[in-house]
């Protein structure tokens, strides 16, 4: 996983300055924040996120036993199960099936999880064609971008940026309107669906006592993806087990609410296996269970409760710091609170650089969670673990050791002899201060001087 | 009633007068207001930096200044946070014990008007003032602060006007503000940017204040901000007697 | 599972206490006339449009007015007889209708459910989509879905192909049909039978 979450101020403060993606972020993630809110006020949606909360809990504390039981049922039905322990060995087991099926042309459904196993350049250097189907996601790969959204991975793109791009690509007019670009990306996309020897498609679900892989969208293109190609493959964390079939419509509902604020996906696809007697349908179905890094946060004290993530993204909707940015300036797959948190256990402090930071605490987050993961509690989490690890920088440490030491000595601090010398240390803080909001300007005299001369 | 008052560094040095605005308001309503001058700061910047240990050492200082029984106020919400709500992380034992007692009896100023007093009519010294209120993101969803400011702001005689991104965080964030000042600044953009038509912009948390009155003087917008005691004692005595920003 | 990674899995989950598995928030119940206004409701709401026929005279009317002046269509093998319109079938992806017979509809989220059997393509290729629906087969609840044991995918279709992709703004038929209609049928007579 090529992974730079390091470089987050720079590229934030570029994207704040240059190429705007503010204004086309904030419409979508506060469009989709709404949408959710209406759709949560149509349930008692604590007890369901208590739900959804404990379902998740019991599945990764019996983790082992999920995973065998939901691997006996998919193999009962002809899925044909592998398992990878790095992303490495998944794209392996890719390679194997390509040439295992003389694969020359891929599909693919958009899967958060293919985006951090990198598949779209692996593929092609063993010489498949591939093709996003997801409409954002093919704008995204038609402009040489990643994702800047889990659920939206254009929410960074105008109408003006798009119609740019399809001029550019297919000849559209410069002001052509939606449907036209969407119907040009149609006939490109049923052209490749209708061609296509393999379709790759993450999975929102397995559920373990059924072996049901379970599929939420609206466009459409999961179902032709995982429908018309001769062999279907899909990619999926370990963590994204349901233990029963009657879990299926609660998280299905829970999800898509929290996601887009529908009661349900347009369209969910549910599969057990290959075509068997059915007129169509793949020949073929692999599943192939990813840990990449899942393990190191199961077993870490207070990130395994990041496993519980729908990846529904309703956290970043409603996150003010995720909104300035978008996606991209997080430097990783995962982005936004979600991204934040899980980036220090997956990937260490060092390479999670200023993620924990990238927060001011609201708590926005984790109010909307559909399975309550206390995102702020783990943004701490990740900024103590980023000190015991000795990541904070020379100036975080000074200034917090000398404004320690003068507040445990109340005359010090009294008389200010401190201030000065603080002051002086924390000089790049008051620059940084004062370029947006001017400088400080304290009381002419303390509360603690009023108070005294009362 | 006696109550132990924790003014907060930042009211401290920079909204000294609210502060003390805050002590008048509660003196007119009978509290007797005592001030432990040993207090420092509860520790919530080395803690929301990741420094737990030196954050430990600030919050033992706190539980020995307020010990005893009485209530203690705050005129801040994200201060009243780290007392209520983070502190109890910090210690186990007997300690442990004496940070929930004391979370139990603290409370940000406008909460002990509502839960402690009942959010009594304080006058109507602020009639005809059009009112944007910001309320302040550790009050609002750690503490569950509802609309008891706003009760007692229209029960004043003011209109607090309807705000798009009322409930969106300003951007201070403490750390978060000179850490990722381009963010920071973008997100008190936004909250200004959906501004309605006001008098007045006010908000019962320090750090807010600064961050919001620092970049609407950065944008040559005039528009007064004050803090909620300064606007409640104005509603009481019909003076004005604290630091506009 | 592979040795390695169960070796992995027991220590990282070694810390994890033991979490009860909690029961679902209770299924929405409604009488079968709530469960079809509802479902009409909905589907309507996400785009989709619902017929009732009154007959099964109607409801072979119905179907041949969604077939008025087409060249051919695509059809289910799980269509009856006697509602096929005399047309020539066409393959999905060259037909401008398709005609599927759903295996249940559910009301709280509006949506039809479609088995694999009478083919997937059927249900995604053709611009414009007719699905059939026995009136006595409109649930109320998605826990419907805790009966699906069988066959080798289920669709689930509450609406018509849509994305909000291009700045945010709505679009149909943008991979699968623009259009879809759900033909509940008067209930006197099953229109056809499909297994999930
Ligand atoms: S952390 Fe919660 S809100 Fe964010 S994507 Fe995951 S499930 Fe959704």
């Amino acid at each position: 996983m090529s992974a730079e979450p390091k470089g987050y101020r720079e590229r934030s403060r570029k994207l704040l300055a240059g190429e705007n993606p503010r204004a086309a972020v904030t419409k979508a993630t506060l469009h989709h924040f709404h949408t959710r809110e209406r759709a949560y006020a149509e349930l008692p949606i604590e007890e369901w996120r208590s739900y959804a909360e404990g379902v998740k809990n019991h599945l990764l504390s019996h983790l082992e036993h999920y995973l065998d039981q939901a691997e006996r049922s998919l193999t009962a039905h002809g899925v044909q199960v592998h398992w990878a322990e790095t992303a490495q060995e998944a794209r392996a087991e890719l390679a194997r099936l390509v040439s295992r099926y003389q694969v020359k042309r891929v599909v693919k459904a958009k899967s958060m999880l293919s985006e951090e196993l990198e598949v779209n350049p692996w593929l092609e250097s063993l010489g498949v064609s591939v093709l996003e189907s997801d409409l954002g996601e093919y704008v995204v790969q038609l402009a040489g971008e990643t994702p800047s959204h889990i659920v939206g991975p254009a929410f960074h793109k105008t109408l003006a940026d798009i119609q740019a791009l399809f001029a550019r690509e297919f000849g559209t007019p410069p002001q052509a309107a939606p449907d036209v670009l969407a119907a040009a990306a149609r006939s490109r996309l049923r052209q490749a669906f209708l061609e296509a020897d393999m379709g790759i498609s993450g999975a929102n679900f397995v559920v373990a006592e059924t072996g049901t892989v379970a599929l939420i969208e609206n466009e459409g293109n999961i179902r032709i993806t995982t429908s018309a190609p001769r062999v279907h493959v899909v990619l999926v964390g370990i963590e994204k087990l349901l233990p029963r079939q009657r879990d299926l419509a609660p998280f299905l509902t829970l999800t898509a609410r929290a996601a887009t604020g529908q009661r349900l996906g347009n369209y969910v696809s549910l599969i057990r296996g290959p075509k068997g007697g059915d007129p169509d349908g793949p020949e073929a179905v692999h599943l192939i269970f990813v840990d990449n890094g899942r393990l190191r946060l199961l077993a870490d004290e207070r990130s395994w409760e990041t496993l519980r993530c729908l990846r529904c993204g309703a956290c970043l909707n409603a996150c003010p710091v995720y909104r300035q940015t978008g996606g991209h300036a997080y430097g990783w797959v995962y982005s936004g609170p979600i991204g934040a948190v899980m980036a220090p256990a997956m990937l260490g402090s060092r390479a999670a650089g200023p993620l924990p930071y990238a927060s001011s605490l609201c708590g926005a987050c984790a109010e909307v969670c559909p399975v309550k993961i206390p995102i702020p509690a783990l943004l701490l989490a990740g900024r103590q673990r980023a000190v015991l690890e000795g990541e904070a920088t020379a100036l975080e440490r000074g200034v917090i050791s000398a404004y320690g030491q003068a507040m445990l000595n109340p005359a010090l601090y009294r008389a200010g002899a401190r201030a000065l010398r603080l002051g002086r240390m924390a000089l790049p803080w008051l620059r940084a201060w004062s370029d947006g909001r001017g400088g400080l300007q304290p009381s002419p005299k303390s509360f603690r001087e009023l108070w005294s001369e009362r | 009633m006696r109550a132990s008052y924790c003014v907060t560094c930042l009211a401290d040095q920079f909204f000294a007068e609210a502060a003390m605005d805050a002590v008048r308001l509660l003196e007119s309503l009978g509290i007797r207001v005592e001030f432990p001058a040993d207090q420092t700061c509860c520790g919530q910047p080395a803690f929301n930096a990741g420094f737990h240990d030196q954050a430990r050492q600030m919050a033992r200082h706190t539980l020995q200044v307020f010990s005893g029984k009485q209530p203690v106020i705050l005129p801040s919400g994200s201060c009243s946070t780290m007392l209520k709500a983070h502190y109890a992380e910090l210690f186990s034992g007997p300690e442990l014990e004496g940070a929930w007692d004391l979370a139990a009896r603290s409370f940000e100023l406008s909460q002990f008007l509502c839960e402690v007093l009942g959010c009594p009519r304080l006058g109507d010294g602020l009639r005809g003032k059009r009112v944007a209120y910001h309320p302040g993101c550790h009050g609002l969803r750690e503490l569950g602060i509802g609309d008891g400011p706003k009760r007692l702001l229209e029960a004043a005689g003011a209109t607090v006007v309807p705000w798009e991104a009322e409930l969106e965080c300003c951007g201070f964030g403490g750390l978060f503000a000179v850490k990722l000042p381009e963010v920071s600044v973008g997100m008190a953009d936004r909250k200004l940017d959906t501004l309605p038509e006001v008098d007045v912009l006010t908000s019962g948390d320090p750090g807010c204040l600064l961050q919001l009155a620092g970049r609407l003087r950065v944008r040559g917008n005039p528009l007064p901000v004050r803090h909620l005691a300064s606007l409640l004692w104005e509603a009481r005595s019909g003076r004005r007697d604290s630091d506009v920003r | 599972m592979k040795e390695s990674f169960r070796a992995r899995l027991k220590q990282a989950a070694a810390h994890l206490g033991e979490a009860p598995l909690p029961e679902p928030p209770a299924p929405l119940q409604l009488s079968p006339e709530e469960a079809l206004a509802l479902f009409a409701r909905r589907f309507a709401e996400s785009g989709g449009s619902v017929e009732l026929a009154g007959s099964a005279k109607d409801l072979r009317a119905r179907i041949l007015a969604h077939c008025q002046g087409l060249p051919g269509v695509a059809i289910s093998p799980l269509l009856p007889a006697r509602l096929r319109p005399e047309l020539p079938e066409l393959p999905p992806e060259q037909a401008p209708l398709a005609i599927s017979v759903a295996w249940a509809a559910v009301a709280e989220t509006g949506t039809l459910l479609l088995a694999s059997q009478e083919g997937r393509r059927l249900q995604l290729l053709a611009p414009a989509h007719l699905v059939l629906v026995e009136r006595a087969r409109v649930v109320a609840s998605l826990s419907i879905l805790e009966e699906v044991r069988s066959g080798a995918a289920l669709g689930l279709h509450s609406g018509p192909s849509r994305s909000a992709d291009i700045g945010g703004i709505t679009v149909v038929g943008v991979h699968g049909p623009g259009q879809v209609t759900a033909l509940v049928s008067s209930g006197r007579r099953a229109p056809g039978k499909a297994t999930g």
